[in-house]
């Protein structure tokens, strides 16, 4: 749709641009709730309200009950509010087990959703390395084998992200400094190593699942060439470099992994239509309909998925 | 297949029985030395060639009694049914005894067409008229069988905008009749007729002439179909830059378009800047929001049927015309004494007004953006009563824009081709037999094509190193019919008129989207990307009944039925049709329940509104859309006043909607590689909400006309719906084309016989639109801006005053013509779209409103000879 863009430019050209104001009198605050579940992590939730798209002034939304109930074990977690919107508990959510929201706010206002964090992958990566004539890699094809649950759908997301390889020439193994991201803790394989601004994410999100398979092993691949991802010495960016901390020799080099993600129906369908939403960008106008969000809190607006990550190094 | 064979079965079954009524065992060929011939002179030819003698009573001989054989040489069994067929005579023919029981009779037949006495073009909906039950009109093709009270002196014939014709009895009679029609050249004749003679205007309701449109002015100053229709009150007065038209709150893909019967799918050029119908080529146009004939199906909310004129069949007329929008020529008139040939063609200038400017602001290499439109149409008459025509259309939409732009950080290529048009190609064969039928059939090819192309390089320096990204979309879409289609018309005696027919569709739909990674260069060839097929066939047999119950009582019936058949599915659809029409001296009241459906859409893309076609079919997956149209109107016309208004309720049923619009696009995308989002195993079909809509609302429509002054307007209060399970929570939100009000003033001042100036004024409420109002965060603590409601808000209202001054000048059968004018006199900027502006996430977003037509010149000069 990109090509719109130019038409709409092109027709500019006659025409004439004016700023218009929007009455925002019967607009009406919303809360939203956001609740990503996993593992890994503890159980978390965070309260906002809406504002007019004009209105820069968002709220929290403290002083609200929240519950989260194991499905499985019915117990239930009332969370802690503890500042900016984010209520918290101490218990950690369990894999392959569903989960209910239940949220009072203090005028009222009741919302609930359901969702469930999803089990281990059991992935099988494969990467093949294609080199260009000058012997650099121009390309990798990655392989991405999963077994999963033939009676249930199954969701994912595949992601390549960059990282700063950290390699410690010494005997003692030193933990990370400041960047160290929690991620690679306890991923032994890579325990030399260190994750430096990892949050930088390429345009490879993918996102998958099995509908449709009817229950069969997902097997896909995934190519990225060098527009994707820059490979070995031809990029200068690619944070090469040395110093020293006491008396071991630090190298950083740059690295990639893969992050895949088992995801919940409602986690997949919010990603699914964020990325849509990322794309559509500006291009909507009043004669074409922007495109929506999928959420799933009742009464309410914002999501409560689960997620499980998995993260493969590129070696 | 089977349902056709029954149809024709059943054709030739009924014309095979009446032709052997006629068969006699002792026949003998009887030549009569003159033609026409007295009744006594024949009946001696008869009773010195043959067996047979005649009985009657001698005052059947008095008067005059001439008749007229359609050949010098016939049989007797012709001769007898030709005599007692179309003149007021009974004849008995007893074989037992070689009698011929000749008679007066009180009423007789006669069939024939009326035409323009000074084009020789056939006229539809032509009054004839002997007394309040007993009156008729011309079919589309002209004809009528129409039966004569001989009781009564003259037969009345009258169509509104021409001088009536009164025929005396005496003087009718022969095997075909052809009845001249003059058409009344002067603007200043308001002669009103007096009732009864007032039952036209309420039938002719639905007709249009070529007269009527060119009152109206479009955008260019050229006159224009699509600018007159949406002087009616149930047409909306449309918004800046909108391709189409909508109908009673219907979408611009419901309106059935019609080309000498052929489908036509795309009207507008460049955003409505003009419509593909060029004025100097039309007869007339059908429209229907209501009360659709049997015959019309296949679209939700109108009929809007274009026939073209077959060409002057007397003498070569020819014309030519220049304005803003570009060059119009028309030739027409006779190749022999029976054959005539009408060619009409428009080629705008636009693009060569535009591309200085357009290359100059934005550094364009080269910028396209022009159209064109061919029509022709060929006719011969092998008789009166039997011709056949084949028509012809191309016309295509071509925007063009090339750009390279260098900057010290960046290189930038950019290539955006979008083309778009019709292509048709039919024959039609109409004949009329046996003085109670009319048979005509078609076969044709109509053909859209839509294709978009979007490409862009951008070479630029990262940390010193030469990069560079690109990006290509196509959006390709074809849609072919292939259309076959009959019907008979029989007229009985007592019981009204029939008309039987079927429609045969054979689509095929091909829309296609593919992105990739390279760049397109400007002389790439064009290859297509076209992989997608869905051929459907569409059969629908119909009947129709008219009839007047009493003089003041008509009532118009008829069933339809459909089967829509797809690659697994077969559906199978009854369309019942009634009209009922009160008409007395000076009103009418008429109420009409159509019901609808609809198998074919149009997926319009997420962008700015122009025309971006897809035209996708009922699949197994997804129903056709059904409709169904209540109308009650009231219509008063007496003297100078004309006054009417209508009322009417619409439901939509299995109507779609994308519910996550811009997904869409990518359920089409044929490589998905470089998209990031995978969709697995995703149909277009499945990316879509099925729901309902209403529809309903009150339409006002007055007119005054004097010596001097001609005033007309028309106001609407509607409302238009729809709902989704899935959007909104089920809610009903406004339709994109809920018009809550519609306006239209029309003023037209005679300065002179020739000049007049004329003044239009349309207001409308603008369209409802979504807008992302509500600021959220998301789980990444990212702000995101999501829609509260589906259509919640309307842009600004749309309204323009345009002026005109025309003028006419002619002397010796040449004419020229003058419309020199200013559209939007007061300079609104109405919205074309409106946009969210918003740089990053942080940032306060900017709603904008772009305009595209500001105040403008309209200028055509014409001249015909």
């Amino acid at each position: 749709m990109k090509n719109i863009f130019f038409v709409i430019l092109v027709l500019s050209i006659f025409s004439c641009e004016r700023e218009l104001t929007v009455d925002d009198s019967n607009f009406e605050r919303s809360v939203v709730v956001n609740s990503i579940l996993s593992s890994d992590s503890l159980l978390s939730v965070n309260l906002s309200y809406t504002s007019f798209f004009t209105d820069t002034d968002l709220r929290y939304a403290a002083d609200s009950k929240v519950y989260i109930t194991d499905l499985v074990t019915q117990e239930e977690f009332q969370l802690e509010y503890t500042g900016g919107g984010d209520y918290i508990s101490d218990v950690v959510a369990t894999k392959d087990h569903e989960y209910a929201l239940s949220v009072i706010t203090s005028d009222g206002i009741e919302m609930s959703s359901e969702t469930c964090v999803p089990e281990d992958i059991m992935v099988d990566i494969s990467i093949d390395t294609i080199y260009d004539s000058e012997s650099y890699i121009s390309e990798l094809k990655i392989g991405v084998e999963i077994s999963n649950d033939p009676d249930a759908d199954n969701f994912y997301t595949f992601e390549v992200f960059p990282y700063q390889r950290r390699v410690i020439h010494s005997d003692s193994i030193k933990d990370g400094g400041q960047d160290y991201q929690g991620d690679f803790e306890d991923m032994e394989s890579i325990k030399y190593e260190e994750d430096i601004n990892s949050n930088v994410a390429l345009k490879n999100l993918n996102l998958f699942s099995d509908k449709g398979l009817n229950g069969e092993d997902i097997s896909t691949s995934f190519n990225l060439d060098s527009s994707d991802i820059s490979f070995g010495d031809k990029d200068s960016n690619d944070g090469s470099g040395s110093s020293t901390e006491s008396n071991d020799v630090i190298e950083y080099t740059q690295a990639y992994a893969i992050r895949i993600m088992a995801v919940s129906p409602e986690l997949f369908n919010y990603m699914e239509s964020y990325e849509i939403y990322n794309q559509q960008g500006v291009v909507n106008t009043s004669n074409s309909q922007p495109s929506n969000i999928a959420f799933n809190i009742e009464n309410g607006i914002g999501v409560f998925g689960g997620s499980n990550i998995q993260i493969i190094p590129i070696n | 297949m089977r349902i056709i064979y029954i149809i024709c079965t059943t054709i030739f079954s009924v014309i095979f029985t009446s032709t052997s009524c006629y068969a006699q065992s002792n026949n003998p060929t009887i030549t009569i030395g003159n033609n026409p011939i007295s009744i006594g002179e024949l009946i001696d030819q008869i009773e010195s060639n043959s067996n047979y003698f005649f009985a009657f009573n001698s005052e059947v001989l008095s008067g005059d009694t001439y008749i007229t054989l359609s050949e010098n040489s016939l049989s007797l069994s012709e001769i007898i049914n030709e005599w007692d067929t179309y003149y007021p005579y009974d004849l008995k023919v007893d074989n037992e005894t070689n009698k011929i029981l000749l008679n007066r009779s009180a009423k007789f037949r006669i069939t024939g067409v009326v035409v323009d006495s000074f084009s020789g073009e056939t006229m539809q909906d032509v009054l004839l008229y002997q007394s309040a039950d007993n009156f008729s009109y011309t079919n589309e093709d002209g004809y009528f069988s129409f039966i004569i009270d001989t009781s009564l002196s003259e037969l009345v014939v009258s169509h509104v905008g021409y001088e009536i014709s009164y025929i005396p009895t005496s003087n009718l009679g022969g095997s075909y009749t052809t009845v001249p029609l003059s058409y009344k050249e002067s603007n200043f004749d308001i002669t009103i007729l007096d009732t009864p003679l007032k039952k036209e205007e309420f039938r002719q309701e639905n007709e249009h002439s070529q007269q009527d449109i060119e009152e109206s002015i479009s955008i260019s100053g050229i006159p224009d179909l699509i600018s007159y229709l949406k002087t009616i009150p149930s047409v909306s007065s449309g918004s800046e830059g909108q391709s189409g038209f909508n109908i009673r709150g219907g979408g611009t893909d419901q309106n059935l378009i019609l080309l000498d019967g052929f489908p036509l799918y795309e009207a507008s050029h460049l955003g409505g800047l003009s419509s593909v119908f060029l004025t100097d080529a039309i007869k007339n146009v059908e429209f229907y929001d209501s009360g659709m004939p049997s015959r019309y199906g296949g679209r939700l909310s109108s009929v809007v049927n274009v026939r073209l004129k077959e060409g002057n069949r007397n003498k070569i007329k020819k014309k030519v015309s220049i304005g803003v929008e570009g060059v119009q020529g028309q030739i027409e008139g006779p190749l022999s004494s029976s054959t005539s040939i009408n060619i009409t063609g428009k080629k705008s200038l636009f693009s060569e007004i535009a591309r200085p400017l357009l290359k100059d602001r934005l550094d364009l290499l080269e910028a396209d953006l022009s159209y064109h439109d061919l029509y022709g149409k060929i006719t011969h008459w092998f008789s009166p009563s039997n011709r056949i025509s084949i028509t012809g259309y191309t016309g295509s939409d071509r925007i063009g824009l090339q750009r390279n732009l260098n900057e010290t950080e960046a290189s930038f290529q950019d290539l955006n081709r979008i083309n778009w048009g019709n292509n048709i190609l039919g024959i039609q064969w109409n004949t009329a037999f046996k003085d109670k039928f009319f048979f005509t059939t078609s076969l044709g090819y109509s053909e859209y094509r839509f294709r978009s192309l979007g490409s862009y390089l951008i070479n630029f320096e990262r940390d010193g190193i030469p990069e560079n990204e690109s990006y290509t979309i196509i959006t390709e879409s074809q849609l072919q019919d292939v259309v076959f289609s009959s019907s008979l018309d029989y007229y009985h005696d007592d019981a009204g008129k029939f008309r039987f027919g079927f429609d045969y569709t054979d689509h095929t739909n091909s829309p296609s989207i593919v992105e990739d990674a390279n760049f397109i260069d400007v002389n790439s060839p064009e290859i297509s990307v076209i992989d997608s097929l869905y051929k459907t066939r569409e059969l629908a047999t119909y009947i129709e009944h008219d009839i007047a119950l009493n003089e003041n009582l008509t009532l118009y019936s008829g069933i339809r039925y459909n089967i829509y058949e797809t690659e697994n599915t077969f559906y199978h659809h009854v369309n019942p049709r009634l009209k009922l029409q009160y008409s007395s001296k000076y009103y009418s009241i008429t109420g009409s329940y159509s019901r609808l459906s609809q198998f074919v859409h149009l997926l319009s893309n997420p962008g700015p509104g122009l025309p971006s076609d897809l035209w996708v079919p009922s699949t197994d997956n997804l129903s056709p859309e059904r409709s169904s149209i209540f109308d009650l109107r009231y219509r008063y016309n007496k003297d100078n006043f004309d006054f009417g208004v209508s009322t009417y309720y619409k439901n939509f049923n299995s109507v779609i909607e994308y519910d996550n619009p811009s997904d869409i696009i990518y359920s089409f995308i044929i490589n998905t590689e470089l998209y990031q989002v995978e969709v697995n195993n995703v149909n277009w079909e499945e990316r879509v909400d099925i729901g309902r809509g209403e529809a309903y609302g009150i339409e006002f429509n007055g007119a005054y006309r004097n010596y001097s002054w001609e005033l007309s307007g028309s106001y609407t209060l509607s409302r238009s719906t729809r709902s989704f399970p899935d959007i909104d929570n089920g809610n009903s939100f406004p339709y994109k084309f809920d018009r809550t009000h519609d306006l239209s003033l029309v003023a037209k001042y005679n300065i002179t016989s020739n000049q007049s100036i004329r003044f239009n004024f349309v207001y409308g409420t603008g369209n409802a639109f979504t807008l992302r109002d509500t600021r959220a965060l998301n789980p990444d603590g990212q702000v995101i801006l999501i829609p509260t409601e589906r259509n919640g808000y309307r842009v600004p209202d749309f309204h323009h005053l345009d002026i005109i001054y025309s003028i006419t000048h002619s002397k010796d059968n040449k004419t020229f013509k003058a419309n020199i004018g200013v559209y939007n006199v007061y300079n609104r900027l109405n919205p074309f779209y409106l946009y969210l502006q918003q740089s990053n996430n942080n940032d306060v977003p900017l709603i904008k409103k772009i305009s595209i037509y500001p105040i403008l010149p309209q200028l055509n000069f014409s001249y015909s000879w």
